[in-house]
């Protein structure tokens, strides 16, 4: 085909409906812009990750780390000097969480990382110096106490200069650091290195008063041997001590943010899915509203090959345009969620900050193809459509409504086969916690509920027109007659909008019944007076709990009547990551009120698990994550050698969907060797004033050891602030999908009125009033935003299910409570006929103001 | 071609709508040749349109034969059927059907390009002669909804008989016309087919249409009357 004529058919044709060319790119650039900031910030997190890795670890292939996640004894280096005889070394590291003392005070301290590194020895950093102005007087400073270097963008964001003093908050001191180095690192090294800060190991484990204890011992080996290395060293090993790859690491922190990162795709997924059904929509409109022309094109003598290569164009065109747009749109969308995503990483998975992007054009180019790809996808069918125009139809544009109607019936079958293979797909098992079967079934669902809509929308119709006829209201039985007539393309905008409402409906459901359920779970289980936590673990997991010491001293403070000192920490079980917690058994049973599964009683569950020393709780998603019942045993690495232990009990729970294991305090000083604790649960005694209790903590303990305390009300509207703050993106997300669906809307009514404007031009001709014009069309508007509706409200409802039982089960193991919400449908019904008459308002202004005979040639 | 053979033989042939249970042709047979101008008449619905179909090659039959140029066309594939539409026939249609992104020009030109023509000179050259010849020399850059019904037929026309077609389809040419309009239509028709030895085809109901025919075919029910 020349390109006269591409030019011809195909630019002219989008520039002379610049209204339908500009919503169809909009709609592919908000698919893409969505997929792609998702993959952006998926990419970044982890890639923040690897670079700190490489930049922690320098040339470093092996890592002796706790798999209990807790600091271990230095003593254990003596045994490897073998090492030094093998072409090998290695190096000991200890880390700690910190915050800068003027910052504490705020809404949110900024938080530093404090790494003790060997300068006696071997520092394992990759691409580091000190700069100019900041290159220490004398090299031998490091070894003297509180003696550290910061990065240069640590110093110019807070105006720090060589030999100034920092103050540090530590878990439960502060103490002043003395800058005797300014370092600076190479470009693309992890934004981990703005807030690090480093010092000699044993000046650092002085400054945390932990000495002699280290996180961590970087070992360099022949590459060839890694492996080798490795078992010989894992030989050699205290129980609870574990010999890694650092690709082991990076596996390990992928598995930790597998559903996170899945969920986010997924509803990537949903926005470009929104996005096909809208280029669906147009391009479908575009060559209904052709069909004539395709025929006379036809009867001229162009191919059917011609005829595709044509419309390919045209999509080609919409996909490249919209692909452009949409990446730009996606690293700005990338850019404005990050800090979202950034803080939602860190508080809830205790992952790097993320404080740039990984922009990679092989990322940028990928998610600009599948767009593309998607766009013409989407086309497709339409487009084959258009190679089935027969020549003859040129003479005969009317068999376009027949062969509609014709279609609808088997339509209805095809869409009641897709709904039973949707049914079929929820049975299927997850893969590796991805729920297959799940997004299978939705895909499936949509499917159905799409095929069967022009049945739905004829038989309306019908039955309307029918009743409007019997009732002589003529407006009524002509607007139907019109959306009858125009059965193709109304199906098609109708099916558009139910998707766009099923998305909103299930996803709303989802995130109602989630919230509801965490409701109902706080307030039944959250039972203690005042919980109490030291402040830099609010912003950090991996932030060091409180000595034993504050703990003892809040325990005597007059008005307690209990305390149920926790501890948590992540560890590793069955090479998996999850979390291991530690509480006052006792007083949980007491005190306490866990919802069970299997609807046991919290009594009769810690009656049983108090008087058996190894029996413990394992929350619901750790069950499920691990396929365990109660009265299973479960071995459990510990630094005294594997323990087994007996599930008690399996509760509901919805902090972690990584789930926990649960013990009883004793017994966890007595394997694991620790008694801190990350946060206290404080009960009262009969007639003391929380508040009261929490001003004389603050104002003794509190002065030296910054806690965050919060009664019992505060902590339940904390819970909450932080479970909307991680669906925020999800409901960023759906507004988009959302604005999608409405441009799809738009774009059809404009179409529709256009296609009538010869009709509705003869009913003026005839007598019919401007009003009376007005009201056909905004009654067809509104007749699309009630069947939209409805039917996406259906599709809604059963989608939400498949989300609830199906997807968020088996990605999550979580058991949630579905809650329908008839306010909010009739909102959303409301909000939709009121919008789909606005949207219909334009075109029925445009309409009414003119009569224009040449349109009646075309009647 | 030898104009002692007929361009078009059609032999019992019959063409049903089963979705409409419509037996639109019922054995139809008849002969048309080189250079005849034919008028197809008969009431609305009584199959003139479906046998101009067939005849253009733009709809199949169900039994029976036609030879085009002696070639049967149940013997052809799609691809053939439209390869030898586009390069022998020219079509007219009622309501113009003229692109609607197209300029007067290229709507014309369209057909010397799906032929294959490349060279811009010839196609300008021979555009300008075919919308001179059609009077509409001044309009060559307008766009269909710019022009009146009579100059948007002249264009249809002009289109039709640009690459020179053995054979001209035309479907109620003058049905969307007023009379004047019409009749100056009609002798544009006839004097192009005239000049260039083209063979006319032409459903119609005007008593005015089929006065520049040499021969007219009634058709009534699907079936063919008489020839008149």
């Amino acid at each position: 085909m020349s390109f006269f004529l591409t030019q011809a058919l195909v630019f002219r044709n989008l520039a002379q409906n610049p209204l339908r060319t500009l919503f169809t790119v909009m709609g592919i650039a908000l698919g893409v812009a969505v997929f792609l900031a998702i993959q952006l910030l998926n990419r970044s997190a982890l890639a923040e990750f690897e670079k700190s890795v490489t930049f922690l670890s320098g040339d470093s292939n092996l890592e002796i780390v706790s798999e209990t996640g807790q600091l271990f004894d230095e003593h254990i280096l003596s045994g490897l000097t073998w090492l030094w005889h093998e072409n090998s070394r290695y190096t000991p590291v200890v880390s700690f969480v910190a915050a800068l003392v003027s910052k504490v005070e705020r809404d949110e301290p900024e938080l530093v990382e404090v790494l003790g590194l060997d300068f006696m020895r071997d520092t394992p950093l990759e691409g580091w110096e000190f700069t100019q102005e900041g290159t220490p007087k004398d090299f031998l400073d490091i070894f003297k106490a509180n003696c550290v270097y910061v990065s240069e963008g640590f110093a110019r964001a807070h105006g720090i200069r060589l030999g100034d003093t920092l103050p540090l908050q530590l878990t439960d001191s502060q103490e002043n650091v003395k800058v005797s180095g300014i370092y600076r690192t190479n470009s693309g090294t992890a934004s981990i290195a703005q807030n690090l800060i480093l010092g000699d190991i044993s000046v650092i484990q002085d400054l945390f008063h932990q000495p002699e204890r280290i996180n961590r011992i970087q070992l360099t080996v022949p590459s060839h041997e890694v492996s080798l290395f490795q078992k010989r060293l894992q030989a050699q090993m205290h129980p609870g001590l574990v010999v890694q790859t650092l690709a082991e690491r990076q596996k390990q922190l992928e598995k930790m943010l597998a559903s996170f990162h899945i969920n986010l795709q997924a509803l990537s997924m949903v926005s470009l899915l929104v996005g096909m059904f809208l280029i669906y929509n147009t391009m479908s409109i575009s060559i209904l509203r052709r069909r004539v022309e395709i025929g006379t094109l036809r009867t001229l003598g162009l191919t059917r090959g011609q005829i595709f290569r044509l419309f390919l164009t045209e999509a080609s065109v919409l996909g490249i345009i919209g692909m452009a747009l949409g990446v730009a749109l996606g690293v700005g969308l990338a850019q404005g969620g990050m800090a979202g995503v950034s803080k939602t990483l860190q508080t809830v998975y205790g992952a790097s900050p993320l404080r740039q992007l990984d922009l990679s054009w092989v990322l940028l180019s990928i998610s600009g193809l599948v767009g593309f790809l998607v766009t013409l996808l989407a086309a497709f069918p339409p487009i084959w459509e258009a190679t089935q125009v027969q020549p003859a139809l040129a003479s005969r544009p009317s068999e376009e409504s027949t062969r509609a109607q014709k279609r609808a019936w088997p339509l209805l079958g095809v869409g009641l086969l897709f709904l039973l293979l949707a049914a079929w797909a929820c049975t299927w098992p997850s893969v590796d916690r991805i729920p297959v079967g799940g997004y299978a079934a939705a895909f499936l669902l949509m499917l159905g509920f799409a095929a069967m809509t022009p049945f739905v929308v004829l038989q309306t119709a019908r039955l309307i027109k029918f009743v409007a006829e019997q009732m002589s209201f003529w407006r009524l039985q002509l607007a139907f007659a019109n959306l009858q007539r125009a059965l193709a393309k109304t199906s098609v905008a109708v099916a558009s909008l139910m998707v766009s409402v099923a998305l909103v409906v299930s996803i709303a459901t989802m995130v109602g019944s989630f919230r509801s359920t965490v409701t109902d779970w706080v307030n039944q289980t959250l039972k203690a007076d005042l919980f109490i936590e030291p402040t830099l673990r609010t912003y950090s997991p991996s932030a060091p709990g409180l000595s034993p010491e504050i703990v003892a001293s809040i325990k005597k403070l007059p008005g307690v009547e209990a305390v149920d000192d926790f501890v948590e920490r992540p560890i590793s079980f069955r090479g998996e990551p999850t979390r291991l917690g530690a509480g006052n058994f006792q007083v949980l049973q007491r005190y306490g009120n866990l919802r069970f599964v299997g609807g046991q009683s919290h009594q009769s569950v810690f009656e049983r698990v108090v008087s058996s020393p190894h029996n413990i709780v394992v929350s619901e998603s750790f069950a499920t994550r691990f396929n365990i019942r109660p009265g299973q045993m479960l071995s459990l690495p510990t630094p005294r050698g594997p323990l087994r232990l007996e599930i008690g009990g399996v509760y509901y729970d919805y902090a972690s969907e990584l789930g926990y294991i649960v013990m009883d305090k004793a017994l966890y000083r007595q394997y694991f060797n620790d008694a801190s604790s990350t946060s206290m649960a404080v009960y009262l005694a009969h007639g003391e004033e929380p508040e009261q209790l929490r001003q004389r903590i603050l104002n003794t303990i509190g002065k030296t050891v910054p806690l965050t305390i919060r009664q019992n009300r505060e902590l339940r509207h904390e819970v909450l602030r932080i479970f909307d703050n991680t669906f925020a993106i999800t409901n960023v997300l759906l507004i988009i999908s959302i604005v999608i669906a409405a441009l799809s809307v738009a774009i059809t009514l404009f179409t529709l009125v256009l296609e009538l404007e010869a009709h509705l031009t003869l009913l003026r001709y005839l007598g019919a009033q401007i009003n009376d014009i007005r009201r056909i069309i905004l009654i067809q508007a509104g007749v699309f935003g009630a069947l939209g509706g409805t039917l996406g409200i259906l599709n809604g409802y059963f989608l939400s299910l498949i989300l609830i039982f199906i997807i968020n089960k088996q990605a999550f193991g979580w058991t949630l409570f579905f809650e329908w919400s008839w306010v909010f449908i009739i909102k959303l019904f409301l909000a939709l006929l009121v919008g789909s008459v606005a949207a219909g308002w334009i075109p029925a202004q445009k309409q009414v103001t003119l009569l224009k005979p040449e349109v009646l040639r075309r009647a | 071609m030898d104009p002692s053979f007929p361009i078009v033989r059609i032999e019992q042939v019959s063409k049903y709508y089963p979705a409409h249970q419509v037996k639109a042709l019922q054995s139809i047979s008849l002969q048309i040749q080189v250079g005849e101008r034919v008028a197809l008449v008969g009431s609305s619905g009584s199959g003139k349109t479906t046998l101009l179909n067939l005849i253009g090659l733009i709809d199949t039959f169900d039994q029976g034969e036609i030879f085009f140029e002696e070639k049967p066309l149940s013997c052809l594939s799609e691809a053939e059927r439209t390869n030898l539409r586009r390069a022998r026939i020219g079509f007219i249609f009622q309501f113009f059907n003229l692109l609607p992104t197209l300029t007067v020009f290229e709507n014309v030109a369209l057909p010397l390009q799906l032929n294959g023509l490349r060279q811009k000179k010839q196609i300008q050259l021979q555009v300008n002669d075919m919308l001179a010849q059609v009077d509409l020399s001044e309009r060559a850059s307008f766009f269909p909804h710019q022009l009146s019904g009579g100059q948007m037929q002249r264009v249809a026309i002009a289109r039709a008989l640009v690459h020179r077609p053995v054979l001209v389809i035309a479907d109620e040419p003058t049905g969307n016309l007023d009379s004047e309009t019409g009749h100056e239509i009609l002798g544009l028709l006839e004097r192009s087919c005239q000049e260039n030895g083209q063979t006319l085809v032409m459903a119609t109901h005007s008593a005015e249409a089929t006065r520049i025919c040499n021969r007219q075919i009634r058709i009534h029910d699907g079936k063919q009357a008489h020839n008149l």
